[in-house]
């Protein structure tokens, strides 16, 4: 996984807010993830990098790059390896 | 209470009294007045509502539904039947009081907060069929947006018994069920490359998407066709709301469609737009 990388949903799988948290559902099974986790599932798009990505969050939260780049890459991956995005690069 | 409801609009009148005579309730009966022209002029939201050809709906709520026997339909929960009075146009729908009570009690009860009903679909909260369920949450929605012309304290009264939260719980979440059911549906035709149905279908998923939206707002509404308009009016508040009508017109009107692949690729962005406009909600 590269930041030049672009990904794209998987149109089966939307996020859901069942009683304050956010669900990913469409694939095998439900994934609960948190606010970091719907802003870049939010921000994944099939057009932007995942630099892009990672620069929209830093941009908007005032954080660390380096810090926010080792979240949304792991994030990115397990997204990967559920099937609910993929690379399109 | 004014004896005549003038809708300026359409320049029509409408005299109570003579409308009670023609109805000739019973002593204890609530009676009101609710519809698009009605809507049209209480709430800034739902300005524009209403034209010329819009019927004014009464609604009675009895004791005693074997006093209204002549009527059009009668579907037992409730009766219907039509008049005109001086050019307007009646639609009248009669429930009994008792029935009332009971619903906006289950109503109140339902617990949202409950991990419980998770997995119970949300037109299975209520131990009414699909059809009643609809009818009566339309009735709520008109007796929210509605003017009281008979026993007004009684119908003051019913409208305090009814959980205005939980009605718009209960209804983000039936609309977002409304998405989800037809969501696979848009998929396997993008997916079949059938891209007239997908988009058409999106299209629909997107109207629901924005009701649930209206509804997490406190905006209320019982019939789709109102849901653009109510966003547009919405739209006028904040920037964040106009980006949302924006969207939804471009969306829905700002992209020549000319060959298959542009059909499945507009369906593709609606399903991103409603995904992003429903997991905030």
């Amino acid at each position: 996984m590269n930041v030049d990388y672009i990904v794209e949903r998987n149109i089966l799988c939307r996020l859901r807010k069942i009683r304050k948290s956010y669900v990913l559902i469409g694939v095998s099974k439900c994934f609960e993830t948190n606010d970091m986790g719907k802003k870049i599932w939010d921000s994944i798009d099939g057009k932007h990098t995942v630099k892009d990505v990672i620069d929209k969050i830093v941009q908007e939260y005032a954080v660390d790059y380096s810090i926010v780049e080792k979240d949304v890459l792991d994030f990115i991956e397990i997204l990967i390896a559920v099937n609910a995005v993929k690379v399109v690069n | 209470m004014n004896e005549v409801m003038v809708f300026e609009k359409i320049n029509r009148k409408l005299d109570i009294n003579k409308l009670i005579d023609r109805i000739q309730p019973n002593s204890n009966d609530i009676l009101f007045v609710a519809g698009s022209l009605i809507e049209g002029e209480m709430s800034k939201h739902s300005s524009g509502m209403g034209n010329i050809n819009s019927d004014i709906d009464i609604f009675i709520i009895t004791d005693d539904m074997e006093y209204y026997n002549d009527v059009v339909y009668d579907e037992g929960f409730c009766k219907t039947t039509f008049f005109g009075l001086d050019g307007n146009s009646f639609d009248v729908e009669i429930y009994e009081y008792k029935e009332v009570i009971y619903f906006i009690e289950k109503l109140r009860k339902i617990d949202f907060e409950d991990k419980d009903i998770d997995n119970i679909c949300t037109l299975n909260l209520f131990d009414l069929n699909c059809s009643m369920l609809n009818q009566y949450m339309s009735f709520i929605h008109r007796i929210i947006n509605s003017k009281p012309i008979y026993n007004c304290d009684k119908y003051y009264n019913i409208r305090e018994q009814i959980c205005a939260k939980n009605y718009y719980l209960y209804n983000v979440r039936y609309n977002i069920n409304q998405v989800d059911l037809y969501y696979e549906d848009v998929v396997g035709y993008i997916e079949e490359k059938q891209g007239i149905l997908a988009v058409c279908l999106a299209r629909k998923l997107m109207i629901y998407a924005i009701g649930a939206f209206l509804f997490a707002n406190n905006i209320s509404f019982d019939r789709e066709k109102w849901i653009p308009l109510l966003l547009e009016n919405l739209s006028k508040e904040n920037e964040k709301l106009k980006e949302i009508f924006e969207s939804f017109k471009q969306l829905s009107f700002g992209v020549d469609l000319k060959n298959n692949s542009d059909y499945i690729n507009n369906a593709k962005e609606i399903l991103n737009w409603i995904d992003c406009l429903i997991s905030n909600l």
